[in-house]
């Protein structure tokens, strides 16, 4: 999979759970090992995605983080708040 | 999904069919009862269907069958008493938004699929049909078990009651449930036999329910459970003697 295509993953998983989809922005960071995707949502939101006991913000990044990317490195998410 | 009748199966089809404004390539029909013309008023019954909605996503054409189902369930009239009929029918909207919700994310994690929607009173079961099963389960259930998670937030949201989502892929569950049964028995039966306690490996709640749903009813033992998510596992001790 692509950056792009990991990018499109996550604002399809997390757009429908939040009541600002609009606002919903996803950032990219790499270094050595990792791709690092930085989620941010309305601050109304992030509640929702990272959900009782981060229970939401482990179910996404547990999908994403199955992803193999083209590039080889790993996968992760932060959530900005 | 709702349950249609008419005097034959076919009639009950056909009922069905024009209720949810659905053509018959769009359902899988399951039935429930074939009806009896039966002798006089003797016996008579109506003939009764279930008809499951299939959600097909192929990668180019997906988009365009989202869009027309949601014009369909708008369109589509209730039945019943008003506010009954609005109720269920926005629940009905949100097993339909849900499956697509579902149907986007899979085609994005590269997994082709058929998603066949099940719908009774309060639980959804939303069974996978896809070439690659393993990918969608991840290790021990991992990713369908999160992917169900989010479905259930989902359907939280946009349903008016509360709703239980399941996951299924091609009787993964049952295969599973199977599994952790036979693990009970047999772990029950070490335990009596050796009268040692056995600590198993670290499961997700709903598994470890199971197990202590297993061996509730064995009086000679009892189950506990230790740790803290995500690495929480079950202890089966055998009980003590209160005489």
């Amino acid at each position: 999979m692509t950056e792009a295509e990991v990018t499109n993953l996550i604002l399809t998983i997390v757009k429908p759970l939040v009541e600002n989809p609009d606002d919903v922005q996803v950032g990219q960071k790499q270094d050595d090992h990792y791709v690092y995707f930085e989620l941010s949502v309305n601050a109304d939101d992030i509640g929702r995605i990272i959900g009782k006991h981060g229970q939401v913000a482990q179910a996404i990044r547990t999908i994403i983080y199955g992803v193999r990317l083209a590039s080889s490195k790993r996968v992760r998410l932060n959530i900005l708040d | 999904m709702p349950i249609f009748t008419g005097k034959n199966v076919d009639q009950a089809v056909t009922n069905g069919l024009a209720t949810l404004k659905l053509e018959k390539s769009q359902v899988e029909i399951k039935i429930i009862n074939e009806g009896k013309s039966g002798f006089l008023f003797f016996g008579r019954q109506k003939a009764e269907v279930e008809l499951i909605e299939k959600i097909v996503t192929k990668k180019s054409t997906s988009k365009k069958i989202v869009d027309e189902k949601k014009e369909e369930n708008v369109v589509s009239k209730p039945l019943t008493a008003e506010e009954k009929a609005a109720r269920s029918q926005l629940n009905e909207k949100a097993v339909h938004d849900v499956g697509y919700y579902l149907a986007d994310i899979t085609e994005l994690m590269g997994i082709d699929t058929e998603i066949n929607v099940q719908f009774e009173r309060r639980q959804v079961t939303y069974d996978f049909n896809t070439s690659k099963q393993g990918l969608l389960i991840g290790k021990h259930g991992k990713s369908l078990n999160a992917l169900q998670y989010l479905a259930q937030v989902n359907m939280n949201q946009k349903a008016v009651s509360r709703m239980n989502v399941i996951l299924d892929v091609g009787g993964y569950r049952k295969r599973r449930e199977e599994t952790i049964e036979r693990l009970a028995i047999k772990v029950a039966k070490d335990v009596i036999r050796t009268g040692e306690t056995i600590q198993l490996d670290p499961m997700p709640a709903n598994e470890r329910k199971q197990i202590h749903f297993y061996l509730a009813r064995n009086s000679r033992i009892k189950t506990t459970s230790i740790g803290t998510e995500p690495k929480r596992s079950v202890v089966v001790a055998p009980k003590k003697k209160t005489h």
